[in-house]
């Protein structure tokens, strides 16, 4: 696997970043205002698009997808305190396999839900529970830049292990931040 | 669990004599020739049962290879047996179905073989001695071999678990359920052990050794393992590990896991296909990670500890006898030990800081759930056995019935075939795969039947065997309910339907290449008809187009407009299936897209999400049905489609040349057709019914 990695953000300034335009777009969104109780649950949905001019194929989330395997979608959420980790009270013991169904090919212009139909909600995000009043920035990271295909493919058996490496091949090798959401809790 | 047909063979009522019989349930064993079987007995009884009955019988097949060494051949199952209480003995019979062990190539035999298993076990008080039972395996009707099977276990499976711990390590403790408030409030109080726990699933887990304590050394300074780690404490420590499928398993009471240290993980099934993709012989050990359950457990109590640490350690062997979590399985609400008590019972959908732990244990009961059970017992042994086919392969697999033997098939009144017309056995490489049934009144004297031979109405049951030999039920995406749709077949008579297979509620069937074989049984008026057995070769691809090809067809969407002919509001769908057709033109998946795309815009869609109506496309539908039905030099002026999509196709386009006032083309469609068609060899009064339509529009005119 010969994948050259490309680090990039959307909407964020990373320093020692390659001036490379990404071919995708993340963004996070929520449907209710930029300021709630803490008694209010929190949605937020994520949209990915591609940006460039040709096809681009993508992962969604899948179990695992949060840390435990690639490609990643990690929550990044800072509190009024400072960083937040949002440690499930406990992990996964092993990830399923990948599939072929949990590719999504985009055409330039075309969006995608990660978090759609066929597949799970980001487990970090969907659980996160703010506890304190102040503010909260919300960030989430994609990062497909792991080049062992091991990595990617979860603990049960894949039918075709071959196919999906091909396919995995095809997913960028890059790591992409979303737009960072803040929400104020009162 | 294929329970659509259990009215075929009901369980029987159960007579058996109350107390002081011996049980019936467990594992028998005997010889014929060269051939060893062993015979799970799964019954409800009148004494109590020591674990929950599921009520059905499975057993193994063994060939003697010499000096003591004995060749696994076949699993099977009984999945609804008739079973005959007398004051002496219960009769057990029913249909044998073969299980395949996924990992080998099939042979195709065993879905053509009915074979019936009748058992008979004499019903013994406990100070008798046991009598034998005898175990018939016939076929065709007459005695292909009997075994006088001595029972040697009140369990349906035994494994011996070795235990070892790291220093510093404790084992797990028995944990009494009464003493915590948390449970159900009718559960009696269990005394429960690792051993107890499967006991009490039916699987008589022997610990056999706990005394080797070893220094962490192996682990490095950091105390923390990774899967290579553990499978080589396992290779040195394990005594009885082997380079085969054996019913032994490794418990490593570790310390933590390195990989994820921000993380809990309180234990792993570390013999994976993730650690070593060519291990022949995974699910051989599993750990559980002491140092890191009292660091992320130390506000429970120690009773609480103790139960979350057996819980742990049952829920790791759970993983090495091949199950998965319940909630990967669509059972996130089963309180199970192969659940995760805080996301009780959402699995992946968790709300915001939930936390189910307090609600699983109210509602668990220290049980596996009925799936989970079944497949301990009676899934076929290489998916079940620590050693045998790798992590997440079983419990995919299905139990089919058998298919029916070819002269059996001309014997029978009314029989079931499927097949491909015009006859064919390649396909290209993505082709949609398209099936014809043909029910046929054998018979002198017209027979009514019902008329519902698409798999959405429930009544007939498709399987498809991979070239891996998994076999997967064809599930539609729709399931049609209604009343029970009858015709009458004369002497002779047949009922066709054409069944798109290539995608359904399972996704894409044939994305593989290599032999696929395919069977159907329909439930009807009482009888269970078999078909034989299709096969199919699906060609590898051929270059980077066919790579292309497929890439671009094997999605969700694109599966759903196949599947669907046409789904307007599946855009991306719809999108990426224009490609196929516009760069791969000239094959027959293009023609097929066109005919979905054809069919689409020839009726009315109605969106109900933008509020909107799209009226019939007949120029653009015109256009598409045309590249649809459109031969092919290469294909030798065959059309790529089947001949029912064929014919339907032809008559959706000489409609709509009708409706569009072109007489002439909708006269010649036909009359095309109905030549295409006798040259091969379709029903003549299919291709009458064709010329007299084509005379009509002239007549119109």
């Amino acid at each position: 696997m010969s994948k050259k990695p490309i680090e990039t953000a959307h909407n964020s300034a990373v320093s020692g970043i390659p001036d490379i335009e990404p071919p995708i777009r993340i963004e996070l969104r929520t449907s209710g205002g930029a300021r709630r109780s803490l008694a209010e649950d929190l949605e937020l949905s994520v949209q990915i698009t591609n940006i460039s001019g040709e096809p681009v194929w993508m992962v969604g989330v899948v179990p695992g997808s949060d840390g435990l395997r690639y490609p990643q979608y990690v929550a990044e959420i800072e509190g009024p305190e400072g960083s937040e980790q949002t440690r499930l009270p406990e992990d996964l013991d092993y990830v399923r396999g990948l599939r072929a169904e949990d590719f999504v090919r985009l055409a330039p212009g075309q969006s995608f839900d990660p978090q759609g139909k066929d597949f799970i909600p980001i487990q970090q995000l969907a659980w996160f529970k703010p506890t304190k009043h102040g503010t909260y920035q919300f960030r989430l990271r994609f990062d497909a830049t792991e080049p062992d295909p091991r990595q990617w493919m979860g603990h049960t058996r894949i039918t075709d292990p071959r196919s999906i490496e091909r396919m995995i091949q095809r997913v960028p090798p890059v790591r992409v931040w979303s737009n960072t959401l803040e929400i104020e809790y009162w | 669990m294929n329970t659509m047909f259990s009215d075929v063979l009901a369980v029987g009522e159960n007579p058996q004599p109350g107390g002081g019989y011996r049980p019936v349930s467990g594992t028998y064993t005997g010889q014929s020739g060269s051939d060893r079987l062993e015979l799970r007995v799964d019954l409800s009884e009148s004494s109590q049962n020591q674990y929950q009955p599921l009520n059905l019988v499975s057993g193994d097949f063994f060939q003697n290879m010499g000096g003591g060494e004995w060749d696994h051949r076949q699993s099977f199952a009984v999945e609804h047996p008739s079973i005959g209480w007398e004051p002496e003995q219960v009769t057990i019979t029913g249909d044998m179905i073969y299980y395949r062990s996924t990992d080998l190539p099939s042979s195709g035999q065993e879905a053509s073989t009915r074979h019936i298993l009748k058992t008979v076990i004499p019903l013994t008080i406990v100070h008798q001695s046991p009598v034998p039972a005898t175990v018939h395996v016939i076929r065709w009707g007459s005695h292909e071999a009997t075994y006088l099977c001595e029972k040697t276990s009140d369990f349906l499976r035994t494994i011996e678990l070795e235990i070892d711990r790291i220093s510093g390590t404790q084992l797990p403790r028995t944990f009494q359920s009464h003493t915590l408030k948390e449970r159900p409030q009718d559960l009696p109080p269990l005394d429960l052990s690792i051993a107890h726990a499967y006991r009490r699933a039916g699987v008589d887990m022997r610990l056999i050794s706990d005394s080797e304590v070893f220094s962490p050394a192996e682990a490095g300074h950091d105390l923390k393992w990774d899967e290579d780690e553990l499978h080589h404490a396992m290779e040195t420590h394990f005594s009885q590990w082997r380079h085969e499928p054996q019913w032994k398993l490794y418990l490593l009471i570790a310390t933590h896991h390195r990989l994820y240290p921000d993380r809990t993980i309180t234990g792993i099934m570390y013999d994976s296909h993730y650690r070593d993709p060519n291990d022949p012989y995974p699910r051989q050990g599993v750990a559980a990670f002491y140092s890191s359950m009292t660091s992320v457990w130390n506000h429970l109590s120690p009773e609480d500890f103790d139960r979350n640490y057996l819980r742990t350690c049952v829920h790791e062997l759970g993983h090495a006898l091949n199950l998965v979590h319940c909630f990967d399985q669509n059972r996130a609400n089963s309180a199970t030990w192969m659940n995760y008590p805080w996301r009780y019972p959402h699995g992946y959908n968790l709300p915001s800081g939930w936390d189910g732990t307090r609600d699983f244990w109210q509602d668990f009961r220290y049980e596996f759930d009925a799936e989970e059970l079944h497949h301990l017992r009676h899934q076929a042994l290489m998916d079940v056995i620590p050693g045998g086919t790798g992590f997440g392969s079983a419990g995919h697999d299905i139990a089919a019935p058998p298919a029916a033997d070819p002269r059996q098939q001309q014997a029978e009144p009314i029989a079931l075939y499927v097949r491909t017309r015009p006859e064919r056995y390649l396909f290209d490489f993505a082709e949609p795969v398209t099936v014809e049934l043909k029910l046929k009144n054998q018979t002198g004297t017209p027979v009514v039947v019902p008329d519902m031979l698409n798999p959405e109405f429930g009544m007939l049951e498709l399987f498809i065997r991979d070239p891996r030999g998994q076999v997967r039920p064809f599930r539609p995406l729709f399931r049609l309910c209604g009343e029970v749709r009858r015709t009458e077949l004369p002497p002779g008579g047949k009922l066709y339907e054409s069944i798109f297979i290539a995608y359904g509620a399972g996704g894409f069937y044939f994305a593989e290449p290599g032999e696929y074989q395919m069977w159907a049984v329909y439930g009807a008026s009482g009888l269970r008809i078999r078909s034989n057995v299709l096969r199919v070769r699906m060609a590898f691809p051929q270059g980077q187009d066919d790579e292309e090809m497929a890439l671009w067809t094997f999605g969700r969407d694109q599966g759903h407009v196949l599947s669907m002919r046409g789904a307007e509001h599946l855009r991306g769908g719809n999108d990426q299936l224009r490609e196929v057709t516009d760069r791969f033109p000239e094959t027959r998946l293009s023609r097929y897209i066109h005919y979905c795309f054809g069919y689409n815009q020839a009726r009315e869609f109605k969106d109900v999400v933008q509020g909107k109506i799209r009226q019939p496309q007949p120029e653009e539908a015109i256009q598409e049905l045309e590249k649809a039905r459109a031969f092919s030099p290469r294909w030798d002026r065959h059309s790529s489609l089947d001949n029912i999509t064929h014919g339907r196709a032809v008559d959706l386009l000489s409609d709509l040349y009708r409706k569009t006032n072109q007489p002439k083309q909708a006269r010649s469609v036909l009359t095309q057709t109905a030549r295409y068609f006798t040259r091969m060899k379709v029903k003549p009064e299919v291709i009458e019914d064709m010329r007299a339509r084509a005379r009509s529009i002239g007549e119109e005119y």
